[in-house]
C-alpha cells in the first residue's frame, strides 16, 4: 500500500456534534418536521461552529443525515473548500463524488445549483431512491412569493427562497409533473431550514397577490 | 401466514421473569460472570464471535451468558446489536503469513520449513472424562517442559503450499501482477447468484458450524467429488490495520487471534489447464478449528462451476448453501411457526374437511350404482 | 502483504514512521498496562484539550484475502472506538482502539496528541511508549516459548507387511 495523500486535512478539522448520538436525534427530527409539514420554517436550537462555507444548519444537516453509505455531490466551490471537505469525510465518510446523478444527497450553494434533470429523481418502482437536494440561500422567509400545497399543507402556505434561478425556479415546479419521480429539496439559511418535497406544488405569486 | 394477536403481556412478563430464573439456576450457587465465560468457555465465544459476525470477545461472553449458553440465540443477540453501530471503514487485508503461530499443522508433509507445532489442542486427548475437573475443578497448570523450548524457529512460517506452487503444481491464489478488487459486501448488498468468490467466503465464515460440518462430510462421503488434504491449518495472532484517511497512512489497531485453513484438492485439468491441486481456502475467529476446515471444503465444492466441474450435489451449489447457511435466517424462520398461525390453520382443516366430505360423496354415488 | 507494507513504511518519513510506532503501541497495551504507566507520568502541565470526535464506537470490516495471500474478502466485522482531540497549541491526537473503551480511546488520543509535542515527546516516549513496547513485546515472546514447546518431528511408520 502506497502512502496516500491524505484527503482529510487533520488542521481544517472542528467538532461536530458535542453528543452526537442526542444532537444527531435532535435533528433528524426537526428535519422531519420539515419533510412532513413542507413550507415550514424551522430554527435549529444548536449552534455550533461550522468549517468553512458551510451555514450552521447546513451543517447540522448533513451531520445528522450523512454515512459512509451515502454518496455525495457537491457544488464547486463547496467541493474546493478543504475546510469543508475535510470535516464531511471525518466526521461524516460520505464518499464525495463527482457526478451529481448518482448522489444520494447533493448540497449546493444557491449561486451554483446543479442542473435539476443531472440528479437522480428515482425510478418508478423504488422512487425513494433519488437524490436530497440540500441548498444553502440567502435568505428565507414565509413572505408570500411562493404558494404551497399539497399532502402535509392544511390549505395553502406561502415562502420567499432567495437567491434561485429563474433556470431552477421552473425546473422545480415541472419537475412536479413526473411525481412519483423527482428531488426532495432543503432549504438551508443560518440556524433557519425549511423543506419542500416532491410532493409540494409550487406557485409563484404575482407581485399583486402578496399584499392581500 | 401468521396473524397478530392481542393480549397477554402479563403473561410474556411473567414469562421473561421466569426465564431469567432459569437461567440463574439454583441460587446457592456463585452466579457465572461474563469474565468467567469469556476467559474460560472460549469456544463457545469463538462460535458466536464467527456466526455473530463481530469480534469481540467479552460482547460474545455476555451474549452467551445472557442466552443461557445457547449458541444460536447468542449468536443472534450479537446480530441484533452489530445494527446498532456506525460502520469505521474496512481493515487492510489481514497478513496471516505474518501471523505469530501458535499452532500449525500439515497433513500434506512431514517436514515443514518451521515445523509442525501442535500448540493448544484437544487432537491426542483420549476423550476420557476427566472426573478430577467434578471433583477438584482445575487441577493447577504443570510448567511447559523448558527442555522442549524452541524459540528462534517460529518466526517465519512461510505457507505450506507454496512447496507445492515452487512446483507449478497448484493454482496461484493469484497473478503475480494482479491488482486488489474491492469485494462485495453482503452486510451492504443482498448477495446475487451467482455469487463472486470473495462473498461466497464471507457467507460462509459467518455460516452455521454444523451445516457446513455436515455439507463438508457429505462431499467426502460421495456426495460430492472432493478429496481433499488438510494442507495446512494455523493459529495465531495477526495485526489489524487500517488506514485513517486523515493519517494516509496504515495503523495498527490492535489484534486478534485467527485459525486459516488451506485445503488441497485433486482437480483433473481441462482443455485449459494440466492435472494439478486447487486449493479451498477457510479463515475463522478464534480457535474454530473445525469451522476453518469446513468452510475451506465447503469453499473448494462451490468452486465446481468455476473449475468446470458437473454441479451435483447441494454442496455444490451456491443457491442452496449461501442461501441456507446462516443459523439467524434459518432460525428465525423455523421458529415464526411457534407463532399464531390460527386463520391460516383454519382455512386448511376447513379444506381437509371438504375434500374427505367430496370424496365420501364420491364413494357413496359410486356404492349406489 | 509484508512486502508491501514494508514498501509505505520506506515512503514514511521519519516523523509518520515513529507516530505509526507508537499509535500501535498504544493501540495494541491492555487497557490496565495503559492506565497504570499514564497514571504515573508528571507531566509539566495538565493538558488542556477539546474533542473534535467524542469517543465513538463502530465496527471495522476485517479483510481478509481468498487463500491469505489472493483478493480480498471481508471476513467479519471488530468492534472499534476511535477519538480525536486538539490540544490547546493546536496539535490534533488520534486514536482508533480495537474494542470498546471510551478511556482507551481518549487515553491513546491525547498520548498521539503530546508526543508531537516537543515539551512532552521525549518523557511520554520513555515512560509510556518504551515500556508498553516491552511488555507486549515480552508477552509475545512467552506466547512463542509456549507454543514452541508443541513442536513435534513425526515418524512415518511404514504400512503393510515390509
Amino acid at each position: 500500500m502506497a502512502v496516500l495523500t491524505p484527503t482529510v486535512n487533520s488542521n481544517a478539522l472542528i467538532a461536530g456534534f458535542d453528543d452526537p448520538v442526542q444532537h444527531g436525534q435532535q435533528v433528524f427530527r426537526a428535519l422531519l418536521k420539515a419533510m412532513s409539514e413542507p413550507g415550514t420554517l424551522i430554527e435549529l436550537e444548536l449552534n455550533l461552529a461550522t468549517p468553512g462555507l458551510l451555514n450552521n444548519s447546513t451543517w447540522q444537516t448533513l451531520l445528522s443525515l450523512l454515512d459512509a453509505d451515502t454518496q455525495l455531490w457537491l457544488s464547486p466551490r463547496l467541493n474546493s473548500d478543504e475546510r469543508v471537505t475535510s470535516n464531511l469525510r471525518f466526521h461524516c465518510q460520505s464518499p464525495i463524488i463527482d457526478g451529481s446523478k448518482a448522489a444520494d444527497f447533493a448540497v449546493a450553494l444557491a449561486d451554483e445549483l446543479p442542473v435539476l434533470r443531472d440528479l437522480n429523481w428515482g425510478t418508478s418502482e423504488y422512487p425513494d431512491r433519488s437524490t436530497t437536494l440540500i441548498v444553502q440561500v440567502p435568505a428565507l422567509s414565509d413572505e408570500p412569493h411562493w404558494e404551497l400545497t399539497g399532502p402535509g399543507i392544511e390549505s395553502r402556505k406561502t415562502a420567499r427562497i432567495a437567491g434561485l434561478s429563474e433556470e431552477f425556479r421552473l425546473a422545480l415546479i415541472n419537475s412536479r409533473k413526473r411525481f412519483p419521480l423527482g428531488v426532495d429539496c432543503i432549504f438551508c439559511c443560518g440556524s433557519k431550514l425549511l423543506a419542500l418535497p416532491r410532493s409540494t406544488q409550487i406557485r409563484e405569486m404575482r407581485p399583486e397577490e402578496g399584499e392581500a | 401466514m401468521y396473524v397478530a394477536v392481542k393480549g397477554g403481556e402479563k403473561a410474556i412478563d411473567n414469562a421473561h421473569a421466569l426465564m431469567r430464573k432459569t437461567r440463574r439456576g439454583d441460587e446457592s450457587i456463585t452466579e457465572l460472570t461474563v469474565e468467567q465465560i469469556r476467559e474460560q468457555l472460549p469456544l463457545a465465544v469463538d462460535r458466536v464471535m464467527n456466526e455473530g459476525s463481530v469480534y469481540d470477545p467479552e460482547l460474545a461472553a455476555l451474549a452467551l451468558k445472557q442466552a443461557s449458553g445457547d449458541a444460536v440465540e447468542a449468536i443472534f443477540l450479537l446480530r441484533a446489536y452489530r445494527t446498532t453501530l456506525p460502520r469505521i471503514g474496512y481493515s487492510e487485508p489481514l497478513d496471516t503469513e505474518a501471523m505469530q503461530i501458535e499452532r500449525r499443522i500439515s497433513g500434506t508433509f512431514k517436514d515443514l520449513p518451521g515445523g509442525q507445532v501442535l500448540g493448544s489442542t484437544y487432537d491426542y486427548t483420549h476423550r476420557l472424562l476427566d472426573f478430577t475437573l467434578l471433583a477438584e475443578g482445575e487441577a493447577p497448570i504443570s510448567a511447559l517442559d523448558p527442555e522442549t523450548s524452541d524459540e528462534e524457529t517460529l518466526d517465519a512460517c512461510p505457507r505450506v503450499l507454496e512447496l507445492l506452487n515452487k512446483e507449478g503444481l497448484i493454482e496461484q491464489s493469484r497473478e503475480a501482477d494482479e491488482a486488489d478488487h474491492t469485494p462485495a459486501d453482503l452486510t451492504r448488498e443482498p448477495v446475487n447468484y451467482p455469487a463472486e468468490r470473495a462473498v461466497r467466503l464471507q457467507n460462509l465464515v459467518r455460516g452455521d458450524e454444523g451445516f457446513l460440518l455436515s455439507l463438508s462430510y457429505a462431499s467426502m462421503r460421495g456426495y460430492g467429488d472432493s478429496h481433499p488434504f488438510a494442507g495446512e491449518l494455523r493459529s495465531g495472532r495477526v495485526n489489524v490495520e487500517l488506514v485513517p484517511e486523515e493519517l494516509g497512512f496504515a495503523i495498527e489497531i490492535g489484534d486478534l487471534f485467527l485459525t486459516e485453513c488451506e485445503m488441497v484438492n485433486q482437480f483433473h485439468g481441462n482443455k485449459n489447464q494440466p492435472p494439478q491441486f486447487t486449493r479451498g481456502y477457510g479463515l475463522a475467529f478464534g480457535r474454530s478449528e473445525r469451522k476453518a476446515m469446513s468452510v475451506a471444503l465447503v469453499e473448494r465444492s462451490l468452486r465446481a462451476e468455476e473449475l468446470g466441474e458437473e454441479v451435483l450435489y447441494p454442496n455444490q451449489d451456491q443457491e442452496f448453501v449461501l442461501s441456507h447457511s446462516d443459523c439467524v435466517s434459518a432460525n428465525g424462520f423455523v421458529s415464526h411457526l411457534k407463532l399464531p398461525h390460527y386463520v391460516d390453520f383454519q382455512s386448511e382443516l376447513e379444506m381437509i374437511r371438504r375434500l374427505r366430505r367430496e370424496i365420501a360423496a364420491a364413494t357413496d354415488e359410486e356404492n349406489n350404482k | 502483504m509484508s512486502v508491501t507494507s514494508q514498501q509505505a513504511n520506506a515512503e514514511l518519513t521519519p516523523e509518520q514512521a515513529s507516530r505509526k510506532r507508537w499509535i500501535g503501541i498504544l493501540a495494541k497495551a491492555e487497557l490496565k498496562d495503559l492506565q497504570q504507566h499514564w497514571q504515573a507520568l508528571v507531566l509539566p502541565a495538565a493538558p488542556e484539550y477539546q474533542f473534535i470526535r467524542k469517543p465513538e464506537t463502530g465496527l471495522t470490516m476485517l479483510r481478509g484475502r481468498i487463500g491469505g495471500s489472493g483478493q480480498p474478502f471481508n471476513m467479519g466485522e471488530m468492534t472499534v472506538t476511535r477519538c480525536a482531540l486538539r490540544l490547546a497549541s493546536g496539535t490534533l491526537g488520534l486514536s482508533y482502539i480495537a474494542g470498546r473503551s471510551k478511556e482507551h480511546a481518549i487515553t491513546a488520543a491525547l498520548a498521539d496528541a503530546l508526543l508531537q509535542e516537543e515539551r512532552t515527546a521525549e518523557l511520554l516516549e520513555s515512560a509510556l511508549i518504551n515500556p508498553l513496547d516491552e511488555i507486549q513485546q515480552a508477552a509475545q515472546a512467552e506466547r512463542m516459548r509456549e507454543a514452541s514447546s508443541t513442536k513435534v518431528d513425526f515418524f512415518t511408520m511404514v504400512r503393510g507387511e515390509d
